[in-house]
């Protein structure tokens, strides 16, 4: 359950981020020169998406409608991301993300956050991958695994 | 080219440096023995669950893992080097860990932290290939 649950969170963010050739990225909204780094939007991206859980907000905003998701459990494209991601989170107000690190380098940013459906769940660990262009997410990949309930050490998995 | 076993500048190099020679080691040679005793602090802070903390207690798994799979391999799809602060800092490491060349494998993210010439700290997440998907991107 719990670990179907964090696949869900991570494979409707990943299918919000995955599906766009590069060359495809759309322009900034206005006709000037896009200036934000890929960790600036992602900074953006962050507060919205994984803190508020708005989906609908951080994907129009922030994510490119052809941006390739590589999630194997969701479709690509930024309207599938968000069609499935918004009722998700609607019908479960208890989802909450925790966003330990941001790595960041060039167009690439790597969110490394624990996911959990509700309070009692057993949380998975997930890295988001991002790429970003332009000033959008153009592309997402994903790594999800649930945390076990024992450990060879003390160290936890964050 | 660099030999990636050479450490005797180890406290000038930058995260970077550090990080593409244990990079180097590990993942591209596959030979965490020559990665863990050259660039892993004995005092390394181990967090993926399956290993105990420390370098040469994680070491002694990793060994017996590509003993017992003489054909492992791990292909780097992308290195995130973070910013370098006060000597400090994080890298990722997005690679297909493969035990046999047959097997559809894993997708892994390795998370290093590295400080003062030493990779001190590891976090990491696997998630099994599955068999099929719901686009044609591919995992990587």
């Amino acid at each position: 359950m719990r670990s179907a649950l964090a696949t869900i969170l991570a494979g409707a963010l990943a299918s919000a981020m995955a599906s766009t050739p590069a060359s495809a990225a759309e322009a900034p909204q206005s006709d000037a020169p896009c200036t934000m780094s890929a960790r600036e939007v992602l900074d953006e991206f962050i507060p919205l998406f994984f803190e508020q859980r708005n989906a609908k907000v951080a994907f129009d905003r922030w994510v490119h409608p052809d941006y390739i998701n590589h999630n194997p459990f969701a479709a690509t494209g930024r309207d599938a991301a968000v069609g499935f991601l918004q009722p998700f989170f609607d019908a479960n107000p208890q989802a909450r993300y925790i966003v330990h690190r941001v790595i960041a380098d060039g167009d690439l940013v790597a969110v490394h956050n624990e996911a959990r459906f509700n309070p009692d769940a057993v949380p998975s660990a997930v890295v988001d991958i991002f790429r970003v262009e332009n000033c959008k997410i153009v592309e997402h990949w994903d790594v999800v695994q649930p945390v076990p309930a024992k450990s060879a050490n003390n160290n936890g998995m964050f | 080219m660099v030999d990636p076993r050479d450490t005797s500048n180890r406290e000038n190099l930058s995260v970077r440096e550090v990080a593409e020679r244990f990079i180097e080691l590990f993942h591209h040679q596959d030979n965490p023995t020559d990665a863990f005793l050259a660039w892993v602090h004995p005092d390394y802070i181990q967090h993926n669950p399956n290993a105990p903390t420390g370098r040469d207690a994680t070491l002694e798994v990793l060994a017996a893992a590509v003993r017992n799979n003489p054909d492992l391999t791990h292909d780097v799809k992308r290195v995130i080097f973070g910013e370098e602060k006060d000597g400090e800092g994080l890298v990722m490491v997005h690679h297909h860990f493969r035990r046999r060349k047959d097997e559809r494998g894993y997708a892994v993210v390795d998370i290093l932290r590295i400080r003062g010439g030493y990779v001190v700290e590891h976090w990491d997440v696997m998630q099994e290939v599955p068999e099929t998907a719901r686009n044609d991107n591919g995992m990587f």
